[in-house]
């Protein structure tokens, strides 16, 4: 076979205009990974800066004339602003007291306020929930009328944000969006919340009696957590009540928050209910036992021991009798020559005990 | 041989083309997806305070397994950087697999370990456990060290799964280093769950190599030292950055790295624990976890985050690299071949449709399509056959989007405020993308190959396979037992089906042979029939070893679909092989590719106006599937207990592609084309037609393999048919002077060939009229037609004009061009076209539309009492042509302009329904009672009664057209030129020529004398010679250069010239005349001076075959250039004449 001819038909063309587009994307990238860097180079300086001026207010040296004017000179920049803003946020979590003024007061000293409103009425969601952030951290009430509205926004950044912002703004109060919200709050939306709370009005019980009712597990869930981190009491038959609940992951918040909140009936109670609960719940009140620590759950746990089919029940079992201080009769129990294996080992796992 | 190596460079060629262009795309989706996956997380992320679960009792508990194997070395060091991880509900699971050094006493020491009874809980099959220590002191409460027999990483963690007690278990390398925050940050998306259970989540892992380490962390970010590093670098930034960022967003997710892991302990539970046989346990893992949550139908994710959180050495020698891409490799193709249930299977959703289909393809497949790409591209280099430019091209297109590809994730690393954010940094890994393809690549090409080979070579896995949970029915055994048992089975159960093929198909042979004997009496005599059987009976044998091979394959990937599709095609195999026979039955032409030529109008108007879409016929081809198919589907569900059936057939199949029906019995009769045609298998042409197509239609692809026998020379020009108008003024001569340039009437008679319209045709004369004519004009008996079929009629008598792909007026937009509507128009004539159908036909219009002719008069601009052509099926072909002829005189006026206008009639056409049948079937039995034809002519005749009959109105038609001309004043100043557009292929031919062999009259009242012709001219001759004749008498203006094939009617084909090439349908261009010589099909013969033709000795077959190949070459040049002159000459010339 002799050598072809040079044929420049439509493949041959196409391929090199994909090419001809490839390379000046290599290109633009090239560009705008060394614009990136610079940005990125002036941002590390930038971060130097904001961060030395927080030290010095909060240790409250005021700087130099120049000093101050340069750093004047930066704020003019809107990325210096944003930047600015971002350490500001995150420093005022960290600092409580009078550091944490003394940056709040940064905040009005510099006019970062409009920033946070222009972030807050932004499309994209990150940023409304910058600005909401920011406003939140700021404790600029009169953003809050327009950060309620974002709890009906449908993105769950931005309600989430907007939540996160009225508990910070409000406490308890904050938490009203509960009654109507029909999505899953999250484990982590509702640890953040949780913590932002910080007391509970005397006049709460109507709400938190609504919550508990709610169809929206995630929402009873919650309750139920609040309900545990501020022990109230009154609670306890609403509470019980759970432990009929569809849904397990209730039930066994349900059982950890009676625990929590426990009088004389709870241990009895357990005890009631513990043969109609799924294992999850079973181990759920095996361990509110072991916390407990009632004698009033002995011959009960025993029971378990012996004859529940689960190892993992007989394993908790053994756990909250070493804790009941029953090694003695477990050690009993394990050397009887009729003690199966699985028994014996489970007595040793629960009692920890050293091989030699 | 020459077709098949076409064949298969094509498809080897589309092959890598088409995959390059998936990987081009995927990698673009890779890209653009992966960059809002890393944005998003970023801007969530932004302000979030991990502090809330670091020390909550609410937080979900971890259980972080680190399985260590003589790592004695530096396992006190990495237990301790684990300890003081950040996370109050962990526990450390560390698990001595069968270490042969010191590390279990190390650490039994510096953690003050004692042994400890504890109960396992996990039910996972694991070798057997030692000892379990637990350390007295307090401040290393969360550690657990277990002491096992060796059996191996995914062992190990399985024992870790076992002992644990966390909500999620954190699989990782004990040698890795983490973030201090690492298990805050997975432990996010765990936390964030909500419609969506996560069942694994990873994080970015970044290289140690080069970093300074300070107790357990690391402190200064490098890159390291050595290239390959580097690349490694780079390669981690682009499956953590991108690739899984992408399919993580995209739900799609199936590797989660074993370095560095966090899975829900329930489901790894539920699925078994990791599996102890494969290389490649991490990613299987994760494939069985999605696998569970698919069947259990529990909605789930799989997630990555963005976030460096582990750090590991990678290899910096070469050696070590290999062996790590080798057991991925190998790893990869375990769980793709463990799990290949899942590969598009729509029940496992996007994961068995998309992730699963893209591993196979691009992760697995990946290294070998490149290194077979490397294989190909020596072949070709050795054969030369390279196209150079595509390769270059598309060689410079793979390295540079691999290079973008690279920089872009540099990028989005460094705006996502990763790692490597120094100057020196970015420029260094710019430069390892650069280098990468040339320096690292082939070597992990080459890993990854041998990784296939030792896979294969060691059986890796299969052997033993013992497995566990849910999988546990899962057959263990040998790749090879498996391919074995599949091809036993496969040809036990298609026996059955080719069989019943085999039998169904020559009964429908039997059927053909049967419905041709009742037709044509001279295929009986001629001995058809055993042609026949014996090419269908090898065809048939074709059939089943490339049916039977397709579905051996198929049958790995979906029996189901293999089952369906070989009876499906077998099936339409039978039915088209009716369709086929009965066309050639009613039209006595092949059907080949050319029907995909013909638009779905057409096809319609077609199949109306030829009576074929009716109800019983519908009904009948209903019935007929329903008969092809009911056998097969039955034999479908059967199977035979042996092999040998299936075995036989595609040994037959294989054997019968290495024998022709010639190599027999030897051709049937080459002369006559209907017998010769007859005897052919009709779905073998159509299948070879389509094939050749297929090649034809790929003109730049295939450049490469063409015989370059041609004078190069030749094809210097970017115009091969442009040269200097030099046509000389031949009918000048023979007609008189006037003052005024005489008016230009062209007639193109439908179907009129030379059999029948000429006393020495072997028919005989049924053109009376026509006759009478011939004796008053110019005529050229030897006259031959540039195609088959209508479709190039007018471009060639018009204007000379190409072929291009599937004839001149297919092509999309017609190249500019010069023919007698646009030249005579430009000198004043007023145009026109007049047909009695629809002009859309054949792209008609779109010519007229071109040339922009005055009169576009078709179908539509008749009405009573012009009368259309009888109906058949509720369809008419259109108007008689009486119609169309007194459509002409009534529509042109007699005036002071001369005019141009072409004719084209139709009744002649199949089904050859005229009005008026009684009178002209009269003057047919006249004829036949006549003394002027011989009893040979007779017999002929009688056999195609119908088209003569046709035949007879048309030549009455034109008699009474010409009696109402003569009336006319203008009719004095008028030429006639009266042809036929090819022979009726209904009427059975003598030899390959008679196809094209059609009259040619110049008639006019300005003749001086007349003349008849014996030399051979063609239709290319036409236009030149008119245009010369009104150039040299009339001043009128022609362009000085021109594209015609023909040299005018004095020289005709006999010219110096190259021949004139004959298309037979729109998709062959199989016939060449140049001289007194025809090639056929590659049949060489010779004509003789009344165009009868015989097989001609080899001796010049070569010369015309060459010229043959020219021609066809200086018309793919045009095809493929779309252009047939340059700009400026069309411009020049009509310019000019707007000047003047």
């Amino acid at each position: 076979m002799s050598f072809p001819s040079i044929v420049l038909h439509e493949l041959i063309l196409a391929i090199i205009v994909v090419l001809i587009l490839v390379l000046l994307l290599i290109i633009t990238v090239l560009g705008y990974s060394f614009y990136s860097y610079r940005i990125l180079h002036n941002r590390h300086t930038w971060r130097q800066i904001i961060e030395y001026k927080i030290m010095e207010t909060i240790v409250g040296s005021d700087g130099n004339d120049e000093q101050n004017r340069e750093f004047s000179r930066y704020l003019k920049e809107s990325s210096f602003r944003v930047l600015f803003l971002e350490i500001l946020v995150d420093s005022g979590r960290k600092f409580s007291g009078a550091a944490k003024k003394a940056i709040d007061g940064l905040f009005f000293d510099f006019k970062l306020e409009d920033e946070a409103w222009r972030r807050l009425r932004q499309r994209k969601a990150y940023l409304v929930a910058g600005g909401i952030q920011e406003l939140a951290e700021m404790n600029i009430e009169a953003a809050i009328p327009e950060i309620k509205a974002k709890l009906k926004d449908d993105r769950a950044l931005v309600y989430q944000e907007a939540q996160y912002a009225m508990v910070t703004f409000l406490g308890y109060e904050g938490l009203e969006f509960l009654t109507h919200f029909d999505k899953p709050l999250s484990d982590w939306q509702q640890l953040r919340l949780l913590s932002s709370i910080h007391h509970i009005p005397e006049l709460s019980d109507v709400q938190v009696y609504t919550w508990l009712k709610s169809t929206n597990d995630s929402v009873v869930i919650f309750t139920l957590r609040l309900i545990r981190k501020f022990r109230l009491m009154a609670f306890y038959p609403a509470i019980y009540a759970l432990l009929d609940h569809v849904a397990t992951s209730v039930r066994v918040q349900a059982i950890r928050t009676m625990q929590a909140i426990e009088n004389s009936a709870t241990i009895g109670q357990f005890i009631t209910c513990f043969d109609q609960q799924p294992i999850e719940v079973k181990l759920e009140i095996l361990k509110s036992m072991k916390v407990a620590r009632s004698k009033e759950s002995e011959d009960f746990l025993k029971k378990q021991l012996l004859d529940h089919p689960e190892t993992s029940i007989k394993i908790s079992a053994a756990e909250v009798l070493v804790v009941l201080g029953e090694e003695q009769y477990l050690r009993e129990i394990s050397q009887r020559t009729d003690t199966y294996d699985e028994l014996i080992q489970i007595i040793k796992h629960a009692l920890q005990e050293k091989k030699c | 041989m020459l077709e098949f190596s076409h064949i298969v460079y094509e498809i080897v060629v589309w092959l890598f083309l088409l995959y390059s262009a998936a990987l081009f795309i995927i990698y673009t989706w890779i890209g653009l997806y992966a960059y809002g996956g890393v944005f998003r997380y970023k801007h969530k992320n932004a302000f979030t305070d991990y502090g809330i679960i670091a020390t909550n009792p609410n937080a979900p508990t971890f259980s972080l397994i680190a399985p260590a194997y003589n790592e004695g070395m530096t396992i006190i060091e990495n237990v301790r950087s684990l300890l003081s991880l950040y996370y109050h509900n962990l526990e450390i699971i560390i698990v001595n697999d069968g270490s042969k050094d010191d590390s279990m006493q190390k650490l039994i020491a510096a953690y003050e370990l004692e042994p400890t009874s504890f109960f396992v809980q996990g039910n996972i099959e694991t070798k057997a456990i030692r000892g379990i220590y637990k350390s007295k002191n307090p401040a290393f409460k969360k550690l657990i060290v277990v002491d096992k027999e060796n059996g191996g990483k995914a062992d190990a963690l399985n024992v870790g799964v076992n002992i644990s007690a966390g909500d999620y278990i954190v699989c990782i390398d004990v040698d890795c280093i983490l973030e201090q925050d690492a298990i805050l940050k997975l432990a996010k998306p765990f936390l964030e769950q909500t419609d969506k259970r996560v069942i694994a989540c990873g994080g970015v892992i970044r290289l140690a190599n080069n970093c300074n380490v300070v107790n357990g962390s690391v402190r200064d970010v490098n890159l390291p030292k050595s290239w390959l590093g580097r690349t490694q670098a780079l390669e981690y930034i682009r499956a953590f950055i991108l690739g899984r960022m992408a399919w993580s967003r995209a739900s799609g997710l199936i590797l989660i790295s074993g370095a560095f892991g966090a899975f829900d302990r329930q489901i790894v539970l539920a699925c078994g624990g990791y599996d102890r046989n494969t290389v490649g346990e991490d990613m299987e893992l994760v494939v069985r976890m999605r696998r569970y949550m698919e069947e259990q139908k529990q909605a789930y994710e799989v997630v990555n985050i963005p976030d460096p959180l582990c750090w590991t050495e990678v290899p910096e020698s070469k050696e070590v690299l290999r062996k790590q891409r080798n057991r991925w490799m190998r790893g990869t193709m375990e769980t793709l071949w463990k799990h290949r249930k899942l590969m598009f299977n729509p029940r496992y959703g996007r994961f068995g449709m998309i992730s699963m289909p893209y591993w196979f393809f691009f992760e697995f497949l990946g290294p070998i399509v490149e290194f077979t790409g490397y294989i190909v591209f020596v072949i070709f280099f050795i054969l030369g056959i390279i196209n150079w430019p595509f390769f270059l091209a598309l060689f410079a297109l793979v390295i540079a989007s691999g290079i973008l590809y690279s920089i872009y994730a540099i990028l989005i690393d460094l705006v996502s405020h990763q790692v490597y954010t120094r100057k020196r940094e970015l420029s260094t890994l710019i430069a390892t993308a650069v280098l990468e393809p040339l320096y690292f690549h082939p070597i992990v090409v080459k890993a990854g190959v041998q990784g296939v080979v030792d896979y294969f070579r060691k059986q890796h896995g299969w052997g033993e396979m013992t497995r566990q949970g849910f999988q546990q029915k899962e057959v263990n055994e040998s790749v090879w037992t498996y391919i074995g048992k599949r091809l036993i089975s496969a040809l036990r159960g298609i026996g059955p089906v080719m069989l019943v093929f085999f039998v169904l198909y020559m009964l429908s042979i039997g059927i053909e042979w049967w419905w041709y004997g009742r037709r044509f009496a001279q295929l009986a005599e001629a001995g058809a029939g055993k042609y026949l059987l014996v090419d269908n009976l090898l065809f048939a044998f074709q059939v089943l070893g490339c049916v039977g091979i397709g579905y051996l394959l198929l049958q790995f990937l979906s029996s189901f679909w293999a089952r369906i599709l070989s009876v499906l095609s077998l099936s339409a195999i039978v039915v088209i092989q009716f369709i086929l026979f009965l066309y050639f039955g009613e039209s006595r032409n092949l059907l080949g590719a050319d029907m995909f030529y013909y638009s779905s109008e057409e096809m319609k108007q077609i199949l109306e106006a030829s009576g074929m879409l009716n109800f019983t016929n519908i009904a009948l081809l209903l019935l007929l599937i329903v008969i092809a198919w009911v056998p097969l589907w039955m034999a479908n569900k059967q199977t035979f207990k042996k092999v040998y059936v299936g075995i036989a057939c595609l040994s037959l199949g294989f054997v019968s592609c290495f024998i022709s029906s010639a190599s027999i019995l030897g051709n049937a009769s080459a002369k006559d084309e209907f017998v010769a045609n007859a005897s052919r298998s009709k779905w073998r042409y159509f299948f070879e037609s389509n094939l050749s197509d297929y090649v034809e239609e790929r003109p730049g692809m295939l450049a490469a393999l063409y015989q370059d026998d041609v004078d190069p020379k030749v094809l210097d020009s970017k115009f091969p048919f442009l040269k200097a108008e030099d046509t000389k003024d031949f009918l000048g001569a023979y007609l008189k002077k006037t003052a005024k340039a005489p008016n230009l009437v062209i007639l193109v008679i439908e179907g009129l060939g030379h059999a029948y319209s000429s006393e020495n045709g072997y028919i005989g004369n049924f053109t009376p009229f026509i006759g009478t004519l011939k004796k008053q004009s110019l005529y050229w008996d030897n006259n031959i037609s540039s195609s088959g079929r209508t479709f190039s009629v007018l471009p060639t008598l018009t204007g000379s004009l190409p072929f291009a792909v599937h004839g001149f007026l297919e092509q999309d937009t017609l190249p500019d061009h010069f023919n007698l509507f646009n030249i005579l128009k430009h000198n004043g004539f007023n145009t026109g076209f007049f047909y009695g159908g629809h002009s859309n036909f054949d792209f008609m219009k779109k010519f007229m539309d071109y040339n922009q002719i005055d009169k576009l008069i078709d179908q539509d601009a008749f009405g009573p009492p012009y009368k259309k052509l009888p109906e058949k099926g509720g369809e008419s072909w259109g108007y008689e042509d009486q119609a169309v002829f007194s459509k002409l005189l009534e529509v042109q006026k007699v005036q002071e302009n001369p005019y141009f206008h072409v004719l084209l009639t139709l009744s002649t056409h199949n089904p050859f329904l005229i009005n008026n049948t009684a009178h002209y079937e009269q003057l047919f039995e006249q004829r036949i009672a006549s003394a002027e034809l011989s009893p040979t002519q007779k017999k002929w005749a009688l056999e195609n009664r119908a088209q003569l009959v046709s035949v007879l109105n048309l030549d009455d038609a034109m008699e009474q057209f010409f009696k109402e001309y003569k009336k006319r004043p203008d009719f004095a100043n008028t030429i006639f030129v009266i042809t036929g557009d090819h022979a009726m292929p209904e009427i059975p031919l003598q030899s390959k020529i008679d196809r094209y062999h059609v009259p040619l009259l110049i008639y006019s009242p300005l003749l001086k004398e007349p003349k008849t012709f014996h030399n051979f001219v063609s239709h290319f001759d036409v236009a030149p010679s008119l245009l010369a004749y009104y150039r040299e008498n009339f001043a009128i203006k022609t362009p000085r250069q021109v594209t015609w094939i023909g040299h005018g009617l004095d020289k005709g084909a006999l010219a110096k010239g190259e021949g004139i090439g004959m298309m037979q349908s729109k998709n062959q261009l199989n016939d060449f005349v140049r001289g007194n010589y025809h090639l056929s099909e590659g049949q060489l013969y010779r004509l003789d001076g009344r165009l009868d033709e015989d097989i001609a000795s080899d001796d010049a077959k070569e010369e015309l075959s060459k010229h043959f190949e020219l021609f066809k070459r200086k018309n793919k040049l045009f095809y493929t250039q779309k252009r047939l002159l340059p700009d400026s000459v069309y411009a020049n010339y009509f310019g000019s004449l707007k000047k003047d």
